[in-house]
Order: C-alpha cells, then sequence, then structure tokens
C-alpha cells in the first residue's frame, strides 16, 4: 500500500491545488483511491469549488473528502495557513467508503448520526477492524454574536428563566437552519456512534477565523453544514485513536446559575463575568488584547470537566468585556446548574509536552505504523505559532519517522468517542494505522 | 529544490513571496533586506493604514543592529511591538532578513507559521553568492 502527502502554500489557491497534486502524484505510482484535501481558510467557495475540480480531474476523481481550516501540515514539510494539504492512498490493503447525511447535520444531528451510525455499522462489519473519520461544519457566528447576546443579561431573561430558555432553544434551532452556532452539535452526532458501540471514531470540525463561513469537501463539490465520513476498512491494518491535551492545574471554578444553553451566569455566586475575571487574574483590557482577535476564545486558561475517575476534559470560555454571563463550550447536555469546574492553565510548553504521549497511546501495538491522521485544536496553534514546527517533528518521531505520511487540521473542534464527553476543545486527537 | 521554487530569478522569487505574505490576513507590509540593510525588495498591501511610514521608519534605523543581533546570536526570529503593530523579523539563512509589518488586530500566532515557511522558501529559492557579495 502506498500513502502519500503532499502540501504547498501559495496565495493563488489554484496555484496551491496544482503544486500539491502534482507533488502527491510524484509519491504515488497511480492514481489515489482516496484522497483527504485540506485548504486553508481564506478562498471563497467558487476558488475551493475549483480546485477541487482540479483535483478530481487530475488525480483520477478518487473518494473525496475533507475540509477548511486555519492551519495545515503533513509529514517532512512546514505547515502552512496559506494553502492546501493532500493526503491519498491506493490499492489494498485499506478499504475506504465515504458518507455523506445530505441533510443540515446543525439542525439535524441526530437524524445524521443515526444514518453515519447506520453506514459505518455496515462497513465495519466487512472487517477485522475499522476506523470512521469524521468532517464537520464548525462554528458559524453573525459579527454583532456578543451584541446579540445581551439579550441574556436582561431583566426578562433573568425573572422569566424557563420561557427565556425554551425561547433560546427556538432561536438556536432557527440559527442551525441557517447554518450559525458553535460545534456542540457534533456531541448528538458521537453519542449515536457511541450508542451502537461504534469505535475508532475521530475527526474534527471546519473552521474560519472570521467566523462568518465553515466548508467540508466531498465527492459532490464544496457543502455547507454537513458531517461527513471518511469510513477505513482492514483484515491487516488496526486502527487506534487517541486524544490527551496539555496544561497544569491551576484552581477551580463552581458555576451556580446557567440561563440558557452554554451561557453561565453566576460562578462563585457572583457575576459570572467578575468571578471569572477574578479567578483568572483577568481584565477587560487582557480580554481584548489577547483573545479579542480569536472571538474571545480565552486560549490560556481551559475550563474542565472532571469525570469519576479524575479524567479532564477541557473546553474553552468566552467572557466578552460587553456581557455580564460567561459563555461555555460545553455541549449543553453536559451542562448543570451547579458544577465545578477545573481551571486548567496551557503554555506553549504545556501543548508540546501533550503531543508525544498522545501519538504514542494511538500508535501501541501497531509495530509499524503506516499513516496517520491528527485534529488538533487551533487555539493551541494560535498559542505555539511557528513552534508548530517542533510539534511537527515531535509528531514525526512518535509515529517512526519523518517518512511515515500522516496529514494534521489545526481544527475548530475536534472529537473522538471518549466515555463522559465525546467533544472537547484544546486538545489533539489522533488516527494510526498499521499493522 | 521543491516544484514552486524552480525556474524564477531571485528577485522575482523574492517578490512572489512578499505578495504571498502581504495576501495574508494582518500584513501591511513584507521587506527584505541584505545583512546590510540594503532594501533587496518591498511590498505593501492594501491598507489604509496609520503609523505605516513610521513602523517603516523604525525599521530602517533599527534593521542593522537587528540582523547583527540574529545572526550574531543564532536567534530564530525576532518580534517587536512598534506604534500597535506587530514587526516580526526572520533570519534568511546569512543571506539578510525578512520584516513583516502586521496589524494590531493580526493573529501573530497564525502568521509566524507562515512566514516561517516564507523564509523558508526564500532561502531555497536565492543563490546566497548573487546576494552576499
Amino acid at each position: 500500500m502506498t500513502i502519500a502527502t503532499s502540501i504547498a502554500s501559495h496565495r493563488d489557491a489554484l496555484r496551491a491545488t496544482r503544486i500539491a497534486a502534482h507533488e502527491l502524484r510524484g509519491g504515488l505510482s497511480g492514481d489515489p483511491e482516496a484522497l483527504i484535501v485540506g485548504m486553508t481558510d481564506q478562498w471563497s467557495p467558487k476558488q475551493m469549488s475549483e480546485c477541487l475540480a482540479y483535483v478530481k480531474n487530475e488525480l483520477g476523481n478518487p473518494e473525496l473528502i475533507g475540509m477548511m481550516d486555519p492551519v495545515l501540515f503533513v509529514n517532512g514539510h512546514l505547515p502552512t495557513t496559506q494553502g492546501v494539504a493532500l493526503m491519498g492512498w491506493e490499492k489494498e490493503p485499506i478499504d475506504t467508503g465515504v458518507v455523506q447525511p445530505s441533510l443540515n447535520a446543525r439542525s439535524k444531528p441526530k437524524k445524521a448520526g443515526k444514518i453515519i451510525a447506520n453506514e459505518y455499522g455496515k462497513f465495519a462489519k466487512e472487517f477485522k477492524d475499522s476506523s470512521l473519520v469524521l468532517f464537520a461544519g464548525g462554528t458559524v457566528l453573525d459579527d454583532d454574536w456578543v451584541d446579540q447576546m445581551k439579550i441574556f443579561d436582561s431583566a426578562f431573561a433573568r425573572r422569566a428563566g424557563w420561557m427565556f430558555r425554551r425561547i433560546t432553544k427556538l432561536v438556536e434551532a432557527s440559527m442551525a437552519k441557517k447554518g450559525k452556532n458553535i460545534v456542540g452539535y457534533v456531541e448528538d452526532i458521537i453519542d449515536q456512534l457511541a450508542k451502537h458501540e461504534l469505535r475508532n471514531v475521530i475527526g474534527g470540525a471546519s473552521f474560519q477565523r472570521q467566523l462568518d463561513s465553515a466548508y467540508e469537501f466531498t465527492q459532490d463539490g464544496v457543502k455547507k453544514n454537513s458531517c461527513n465520513g471518511l469510513m477505513l476498512g482492514s483484515d491487516e491494518y488496526r486502527f487506534q485513536t487517541s486524544w490527551g491535551f496539555g496544561s497544569h492545574l491551576y484552581s477551580s471554578i463552581d458555576v451556580t446559575s446557567v440561563r440558557a444553553s452554554s451561557y453561565v451566569s453566576e460562578m462563585n455566586g457572583k457575576k459570572a463575568s467578575q468571578a471569572y475575571k477574578e479567578e483568572l487574574g483577568l481584565t477587560d483590557e487582557d480580554i481584548e488584547t489577547h483573545f479579542g482577535t480569536q472571538a474571545f476564545a480565552n486560549t490560556y486558561h481551559l475550563l474542565a470537566l472532571e469525570d469519576d475517575e479524575g479524567t479532564m476534559y477541557p473546553f474553552v470560555s468566552l467572557a466578552p468585556p460587553p456581557l455580564d454571563g460567561v459563555l461555555l463550550a460545553i455541549p449543553s447536555s453536559k451542562m448543570r446548574e451547579r458544577m465545578t469546574l477545573h481551571i486548567c492553565k496551557q503554555s506553549g510548553q504545556d501543548i508540546l509536552d501533550s503531543v508525544k504521549p498522545t501519538i504514542e497511546r494511538c500508535t501501541q501495538g501497531i509495530d509499524k505504523v503506516a499513516g496517520a491522521m491528527i485534529f488538533e485544536c487551533c487555539n493551541r496553534v494560535y498559542n505555539i505559532g511557528d513552534k508548530i514546527t517542533e510539534e511537527n517533528d515531535l509528531i514525526a518521531d512518535a509515529l517512526g519517522g519523518k517518512d511515515t505520511p500522516y496529514i494534521g487540521f489545526g481544527t475548530g473542534g475536534e472529537f473522538s468517542i471518549k466515555p463522559l464527553v465525546h467533544v472537547a476543545n484544546s486538545s489533539i486527537h489522533a488516527l494510526a494505522f498499521g499493522k | 529544490m521543491s516544484v514552486q521554487n524552480q525556474q524564477m530569478d531571485p528577485i522575482s522569487h523574492i517578490t512572489e513571496q512578499l505578495q504571498n505574505i502581504c495576501a495574508l490576513p494582518g500584513v501591511e507590509a513584507a521587506l527584505v533586506y541584505r545583512q546590510d540593510a540594503a532594501v533587496i525588495s518591498s511590498l505593501t498591501s492594501n491598507s489604509n493604514s496609520r503609523n505605516l511610514a513610521e513602523t517603516l521608519l523604525w525599521l530602517k534605523s533599527t534593521v542593522l543592529t537587528a540582523a547583527r543581533d540574529i545572526m550574531r546570536s543564532n536567534l530564530r526570529k525576532s518580534i517587536h511591538e512598534v506604534f500597535d503593530k506587530g514587526v516580526l523579523l526572520y533570519p534568511l539563512g546569512v543571506f539578510g532578513l525578512l520584516a513583516v509589518i502586521a496589524e494590531p488586530e493580526a493573529n501573530l500566532g497564525l502568521l509566524m507559521i507562515e512566514v516561517r515557511r516564507k523564509a523558508a522558501q526564500i532561502v531555497e529559492g536565492v543563490l546566497y553568492n548573487d546576494y552576499c557579495n
């Protein structure tokens, strides 16, 4: 089996695609049977469609899946934030299939989850081992989303709690139909897969820095609000996933009142934003300066849920200065009116320290790794900047060398099947396969 | 040498990379200096930025010292905040220096990834001897 990867950077999407496709072809003996396509987030759907058409035409119309994200990386090259990354493979022993529910997965996540679970369940039965890699639509919000959220601090929201929650759910449903909202809906999709006891599932969400669109790719072209899966099955190869995040425990904070969905109105018995800033030692100016360019997502302090075994599940929090509350990226099904969250600090070194153990866990029991896929939160990449090249080296070492092909996405949400929650933020999720 | 760097004279190659850098979100200007602070090529993006001229002036007065520091101490990069703008300086091997001026709102973490890549591509595509003497 031959697997090849390529990456190219250029301001012109089509030119970057041409270079990447040319280099990928050089690494393969024939046309690839399946292809993963990653594009960075600055191009229009029309430009991306042209690129996909070029790739399909040039590489023999393989099964195709992928998404756009701010950062892409492959083995043996510097990562890019302005380019195209490809991973293609040919011949046995891995069989592939693509599942693409034709509905708005954001507004009908359970239905999408059932379709994917059924398709993947049937596929998995035909092989000794298998894996499912999901590419889902990421967070999309209006430009004035912070102003829109001010209603959560209104007297009506305070006094008419249950009615406000009902209205909020209707508003969220309407947003989802229009292709907006955060990536928490994926939890419902993965729940369906977990219910069917399907394993080795990982994936990531598409993401655009401006938060105004997010696109996924399939054989049919550029998609929006979709969740598509690449199914991998083999009788010879093993598949294994793992996840991890880097941080050190700092303190804890109590959620004492939740107004709606993931909007926390009180923490430590005080106004949530006040308690949050006190506990983390932040000012409004700090938040504006450090997190204002990334939708106020606090990438340095993660708020983590802990399960009975002491495993932490990290989530990003957002405390835009105009709001009295704090937004948590915890899936709404896991939110409780009262709960304790651990505050973890995530430094650049913590991020680098978490890479090797995570990758090594997913290669355990695999003698020779044939390939890997990595989904890493773009928040981690914001923090480590160009040290991502060191991270790339650590990944290559853990996979057995720079020649082991892998493709990585700096995602806006990453997930795999885990005991307590399936979606976590600021984490790295990996899939390795081999003999 | 990768496919992208083939068949291009060094100046065109540098300009091409500077055009790529200026197309990145948040970049206001990009310049390539020789070690003796002579400008080889420069490009600004279309932003109507305040203080760009002052930042360029600061860069002109600083770049020689910065280049010496970077070369002498073998630094991988140097980051400055000038008039609210981020200024990234990356060494181009023994040949010179790449300077990128970014808007205050630019995400420097992401910018650094691509600028490092472009710096490597400039080095790869340029014959040192053409400019070192």
